[in-house]
């Protein structure tokens, strides 16, 4: 049972130009609220009167703490996977942006607690730390800004690679949250205490303002959408079926699920709701183009439980958060693509088999496999390429060289990227797209520029959690 | 974002940055607080709606808070308002108590009350420290706390200076308490 292909028209190099000038507003907005608040802060003569040490410290703290603010709230937005940013830059990329901004908001927090107990030390002759505790006993929001001081430290530190790789994901998660206590408990010393803020009620709009516009777009997004639209819809479990030795999907049905409006090639952040399980959700990707009753997800059985969801009892309610990513078909410009999957990677290729958009011989589906008996949807995908007349290439056995992505064997004298254009003849006039382990990604990725295609042509996602 | 994209923002947020720099040092870094013109002697409550910003009020006799950037707990001494109505001669007798000193953030305040019978006819501020302008706010608590006859009246037109009204209405009670 396969869905009817979608309607899609490739409309060449206007699809990346659209995308670019969304991403150039967004971008623009961000960018511009960072000057606006240095904009303010300059007009109010922030920068002006620094006659000693200490009115310099101030003029310091004010610019940091503002620049700060602003740059953290930039950070929980991308990092709340709301889809009008995620559409345009996908989970991926927005995730990245939010580590890049980690340690500049840490610094920035850091150097505005410095100046603020540096700078009244000085007015108020006394040392740093009678100072502090003069402020933290003094005025009550001064103690709560310092709690979120520590808190936001501490969710910093926790995340530097090297802390990170030693955390167990949990604990790492459990501490994370605590962003969220960082952020809010130091509203109330920004909007009473705030020299840029404080009475000032331009200023006191603008960020409230954009407090609530990041709140309402977690709330929302993470938390009541998700509730709503799968309690509405009544998304339960129906079937798991194992796959492979290492892949099992999970089908889950419901009503009306043209809701979500999802799209073949993305995933979903799926909770399961059991005592042992609502509080941990994994990401999920479909790997069959979704239906209004339907979702059909398939999951590599490794780390912590994804194995114990195999053995999920039939009808449980599940909650889902999604569907993100811009593994789609919306991202294509040309009339021939190439879908590439390696291994774990083949769901979202699966799904995007089945709904593209291509007449028989448009579509090319290469599929990398150890072995072909134990491969996750290679019976799914062939059915496919046979009815809709696509070409399949199994590409089974093991490498020959560490560097290369296809397997030893025929012709295995030549370099990858000539074994890819013999399989693909036009692959550098087409689509591709890769889903695989990130280090056969990159590889496919070197292949395709020593053949000629283009890099808006290729299209990967990597789920790098 | 695009080179063209890019290079724009980047003009534009330099000329932003220059002009507001330029703008800037002439602005006289405020504080906080925003005064509120009141006209005490006819409306007791002052009714001007404290969201906008009220135009630089001249009469206010407040320290000038342009030398005053940094907070600074010197308290500083502010040209004492006095009531602009004397009391009409006593027809009891007239006492004064003051306060202990409360220190707070931005400075110390403390004052004494005067009492004539039972009607507080003056609140001296013996010290009314706040840096930032906050200072401004003063005046305005003394008017609203003689009007008001208590401890107890509405400040919420006095925005940007809440630690400032806590410590005055906290040493304002101290010396009614001594009563």
């Amino acid at each position: 049972m396969l869905v009817e292909p979608s309607q899609f028209k490739p409309k060449g190099y206007k699809t990346i130009k659209r995308l670019q000038s969304k991403q150039d507003l967004i971008e623009a907005i961000g960018w511009g609220s960072l000057i606006w608040v240095t904009l303010t802060f300059l007009l109010d003569g922030g920068a002006n009167a620094l006659v000693d040490l200490s009115s310099a410290l101030n003029a310091v703290n004010r610019l940091s703490a503002l620049l700060a603010t602003n740059l953290l709230l930039i950070q929980v937005l991308l990092i709340a996977r709301v889809p009008w940013l995620d559409r345009l830059y996908g989970h991926d990329r927005a995730t990245l942006t939010h580590k890049k901004l980690g340690k500049p908001v840490l610094y920035l927090v850091v150097l505005h607690f410095v100046t603020v107990i540096w700078s009244y030390s000085i007015s108020d002759s006394l040392n740093v730390i009678d100072e502090t505790l003069s402020l933290i006993n003094s005025v009550s929001d001064y103690l709560l800004a310092t709690i979120s001081f520590v808190l936001m430290i501490l969710v910093v530190v926790t995340s530097l690679n090297l802390a990170r790789k030693r955390l167990p994901y949990e604990a790492w998660y459990l501490i994370h949250l605590f962003a969220y206590g960082s952020v809010m408990l130091a509203i109330p010393h920004q909007i009473n205490l705030g020299s840029d803020i404080a009475g000032k009620p331009l200023a006191q709009a603008f960020w409230i303002g954009a407090y609530l516009f990041v709140a309402l777009n977690i709330l929302w997004f993470r938390l009541l959408q998700p509730i709503v639209f799968s309690g509405f819809s009544g998304l339960k479990v129906s079937k798991t079926f194992a796959e492979a030795s290492d892949a099992t999907s999970i089908y889950l049905t419901g009503r009306n699920l043209k809701r979500f409006n999802a799209q073949a090639g993305q995933f979903f952040i799926v909770r399961v709701i059991t005592w042992k399980q609502w509080w941990r959700a994994h990401p999920f990707s479909l790997s069959a183009a979704p239906t209004n009753n339907t979702l059909r997800f398939t999951i590599g059985n490794r780390g912590d439980d994804t194995a114990a969801l195999q053995n999920i009892k039939l009808g449980t309610r599940v909650i889902v958060e999604g569907p993100y990513g811009v593994f789609t078909e919306e991202r294509r410009t040309q009339d021939h693509v190439v879908l590439v999957a390696a291994g774990i990677g083949a769901p979202p290729i699966r799904a995007l088999a089945e709904s593209i958009a291509a007449r028989p011989g448009e579509a090319t589906i290469i599929y990398r496999v150890r072995n072909s008996n134990d491969a996750a949807l290679i019976a799914e995908l062939k059915e496919i390429a046979k009815r809709r007349g696509f070409f399949i290439h199994i590409l089974e056995g093991s490498r020959k060289h560490p560097q290369s992505w296809f397997p030893a064997g025929v012709n295995d004298q030549f370099p990858d990227h000539e074994r890819l254009q013999a399989l693909v003849p036009n692959i550098s006039k087409s689509d591709v797209f890769i889903c695989g382990p990130s280090a056969f990604t990159k590889a496919v990725e070197r292949s395709l520029t020593k053949v000629g295609t283009p890099l808006n042509h290729i299209h990967a996602e990597e789920f790098a959690w | 974002m695009r080179k063209s994209t890019q290079a724009l923002m980047g003009t534009a947020s330099l000329i932003a940055v220059v002009t507001g720099f330029q703008v800037g040092a002439n602005a006289n870094p405020t504080g906080g607080f925003t005064a509120i013109p009141t006209t005490p002697t006819t409306d007791p409550t002052p009714t001007v709606d404290p969201t906008t910003p009220a135009p630089t009020d001249t009469s206010t006799p407040t320290t000038d808070p342009t030398t005053k950037p940094t907070p600074t707990k010197t308290p500083t001494k502010t040209p004492t308002p006095k009531p602009t109505k004397k009391p009409t001669p006593p027809p009891s007798s007239t006492v004064s108590h003051t306060s202990s000193a409360v220190h707070y953030r931005y400075g110390t305040v403390q004052l004494t009350v005067t009492k004539t019978g039972s009607t507080i006819t003056d609140i001296n501020l013996d010290q009314a420290g706040a840096t930032s302008g906050r200072a401004a706010s003063f005046p305005y608590l003394v008017q609203l706390a003689i009007s008001a006859q208590s401890a107890s009246f509405d400040t919420s037109m006095l925005s940007g200076a809440t630690y400032s009204v806590d410590a005055f209405m906290t040493a304002f009670s101290d010396a009614l308490a001594q009563f």
